[in-house]
């Protein structure tokens, strides 16, 4: 059951990364994808569909040398609050109809779901339908995943993934097309196009793959 | 676009007139030899049959930054020494080369874990598929359009309120969705339009002699027969009779579906196929042409190469049609409900000019028209793709009020957009705009009864703006 916690974790480590990657960049933020990304590329991503992206991705980031010129491009394309922000990080933008109020149900919505799977949410700046705060979610069930695995309780391994594909179905897949289409029109520097494309190309696989996990261990 | 042609010495040696560009020992087994090839686009692989593990091949192009859903593998075999390749090669080559990239919706996993023998789930690497794409910006189901959904064999679309929801999981790939798409939004980046063209054409100008096109599934394998080439599609049953005779007309002097079970399919939509080969039979014996060369058994006489270019598109149809009646003189007529081009009649004693067709023609084959105080509905039999949207939508199909009937009709296709029945509109008695139909306020007055004849002189005179004033 190693190898299995291994995968899960590697698919943890991955959405930790998108995750940390689609916050406003800090001063050691590229020293720490990098060295991330060094650990996840000896993980042999490129069994899965999203390696190309990976790839990219991992060439954007060990070809930006200085965190200065990505802030404003950051804060252009996803500032949140910013009028008229191209690509606005947040599910509820994308969920909730204009005019029409409701992202504050929505949002005790999101959190609710969160305390059903165990999540708490710690205190950080990004709101509860943050990307980030999505991908964090995610990170923290395939975690428990991975532990289910190393422990050798293929039940908890099971519900963690029944929560999984639940997330993923109700949230993320709904809406990250959409969020990444709004950023690729907007023309992002190069950067944050492969940001956006591997966050896009992880997260459909993620959607189907995760359905046939599950099957296949309760097949067994 | 830089495509290179890579085979396992071992398969290379039972091809001793194809010369690849490069050849590995032993590649079947260790495709990871492919890393040290660099700027490579578009690559095709020259694999021994059963001999390869395809999750390992598709990992070795994502090394080397290539899409494997645009990878095309041909397996060889013993049986390979009887037939020559040259053609086939030049055929995969240009299909490669037209491989436009990929989604990431397009990939579609298979299987991600194995059962020990010790009962231990084991991870795997996942092979991957191309699944069918619908892009929004092209895919009408707002209108009504369900035609993926009606096709589907495995029920893996759903129309909800304008949209259609797609299960990939459900979803066997077999790509019937993408050729009966009326509009041409469903996407397979592994065999798009351009692709198979570009196969068939690139196979018939490589070869020496006469050679026949066969559209086999992906499931089968490649038949080594020096007169025939094979064309992988998802499954054959997506053929359609425009690609049957496109391929003639490209100068092929055969062409055929392989039916799915032929081919080792398990899919079991056999139907399909024979279907269209039957069709495309029925269209040469019209314009004097041996039927026989679509069984896949004989080769007849080259048509004539064509320079038409988009032959396979999703509206390609009535050039096919107008490219193969000016070819042989001939004239064709052939009803046939495979066929992807239909005639809609409309009767005027049943229709009541409502207008559900109109706005549920995907392609604007039915459209509406004014003409003073006169309302017409108007078909064009070259944009009619057979897909009977129109019959579903309209209210009076229990008294025949519409019928399709798939028709290859070189006559039809010849002739302009006519009218295929019209009225008057009722104006409004208060504000003199035009509102409704009269055959479809007499129909209502009709199901109503007299009873309500009150309301009937209410609703029948005034329009919506105006009935309560």
């Amino acid at each position: 059951m190693l190898e299995l916690a291994e995968e899960a974790q590697t698919r943890q480590g991955l959405y930790r990364l998108a995750g940390e990657i689609l916050r406003p960049p800090a001063m050691d933020t590229l020293v720490l994808l990098g060295s991330a990304t060094e650990i996840m590329d000896s993980r042999g991503l490129e069994r899965f569909s999203y390696a190309m992206a990976w790839h990219r991705l991992v060439d954007a980031i060990t070809g930006s040398s200085s965190i200065g010129a990505l802030e404003p491009e950051y804060v252009r394309l996803f500032g949140v609050g910013v009028s008229g922000t191209p690509a606005t990080p947040t599910e509820s933008f994308y969920r909730i109809p204009k005019r029409k109020g409701g992202v504050g149900d929505f949002v005790a919505q999101l959190q609710s779901e969160y305390r059903h799977m165990g999540l708490s949410l710690a205190r950080t700046e990004e709101p509860p339908d943050h990307i980030s705060t999505e991908l964090d979610a995610m990170a923290c069930l395939t975690g428990a995943e991975a532990e289910a695995w190393r422990t050798g309780i293929p039940d908890e391994a099971y519900r963690s993934l029944e929560s999984q594909e639940l997330f993923l179905d109700r949230h993320l897949s709904v809406w990250v097309p959409l969020f990444v289409a709004r950023a690729k029109a907007a023309s992002p520097c190069p950067f944050y196009s492969a940001v956006v494309d591997f966050l896009h190309s992880f997260i459909v696989h993620e959607g189907s793959m995760v359905p046939i996990l599950r099957t296949e261990l309760a097949a067994t | 676009m830089n495509t290179v042609v890579v085979a396992c010495a071992a398969a290379g040696q039972l091809l001793p007139d194809v010369q690849p560009d490069f050849e590995f020992d032993d590649l079947c087994r260790t495709p990871n030899q492919l890393g040290v090839l660099g700027g490579v686009e578009r690559l095709v692989l020259i694999l021994q049959a059963g001999k390869y593990d395809l999750p390992e091949v598709q990992r070795a192009a994502r090394m080397i930054d290539v899409d494997p859903l645009g990878l095309q593998i041909i397996e060889v075999d013993e049986a390979s020494l009887n037939g020559s390749f040259q053609a086939d090669l030049a055929g995969v080559v240009a299909r490669a080369s037209k491989f436009e990239g990929s989604v990431p919706e397009h990939a579609k996993p298979l299987a991600a874990r194995v059962m020990t023998r010790r009962g231990f789930l084991r991870p795997l690497a996942p092979a991957y598929v191309a699944a069918p794409f619908i892009d929004p910006d092209i895919c009408v189901s707002s209108d009504g359009c369900m035609a993926c959904v009606e096709e589907c064999p495995r029920e893996a679309y759903e129309w909800r309120s304008g949209q259609i929801e797609y299960d990939m999981d459900v979803c066997v790939t077999c790509g019937r969705c993408v050729t009966v798409c009326p509009v041409g939004a469903i996407g397979d980046p592994s065999a798009t339009p351009a692709m198979l063209e570009a196969q068939v054409r690139a196979a018939v100008d490589a070869s020496a002699g006469p050679i026949g096109i066969r559209f086999v599934c992906s499931s089968g394998s490649m038949a080594a027969d020096a007169d025939w080439v094979d064309v992988v599609v998802p499954c054959s049953s997506m053929v359609t009779g425009t690609w049957i005779l496109g391929c003639l007309l490209l100068g092929a002097a055969g062409a055929t579906a392989v039916p799915c079970a032929q081919s080792g399919c398990s899919l079991g939509l056999d139907d399909r196929a024979i279907e269209v080969n039957d069709l495309a039979s029925a269209v040469l014996e019209d314009v004097g042409l041996d039927p026989q060369v679509v069984t896949g058994t004989s080769l007849g006489e080259i048509i004539g190469v064509s320079r038409v270019e988009g032959l396979f598109d999703h509206d390609a149809a009535p050039r096919v049609i107008e490219v193969l009646v000016s070819a042989t003189s001939g004239s064709i007529d052939v009803d046939d409900p495979a066929a992807d081009l239909g005639i809609v009649e409309i009767s005027s004693a049943a229709c009541t000019l409502c207008g559900q067709c109109v706005k549920t023609c995907p392609t604007d084959a039915l459209m509406e028209s004014f003409s003073g105080e006169e309302f017409s509905i108007t078909f064009d039999p070259r944009l009619c793709v057979n897909c009977s949207q129109c019959l579903r939508s309209c209210p009076e199909i229990v008294n025949g009020a519409i019928t399709v009937t798939g028709s290859y009709n070189s006559e039809a296709l010849a002739g302009d957009r006519r009218i295929l029945n019209g009225g008057q509109f009722v104006r409004c008695q208060v504000c003199g705009e035009e509102f409704a139909p009269m055959s479809m306020m007499s129909r209502i007055s009709e199901v109503l009864g007299p009873e309500f004849d009150a309301t009937m002189s209410v609703v029948g005179s005034r329009c919506l703006d105006c009935r309560g004033r």
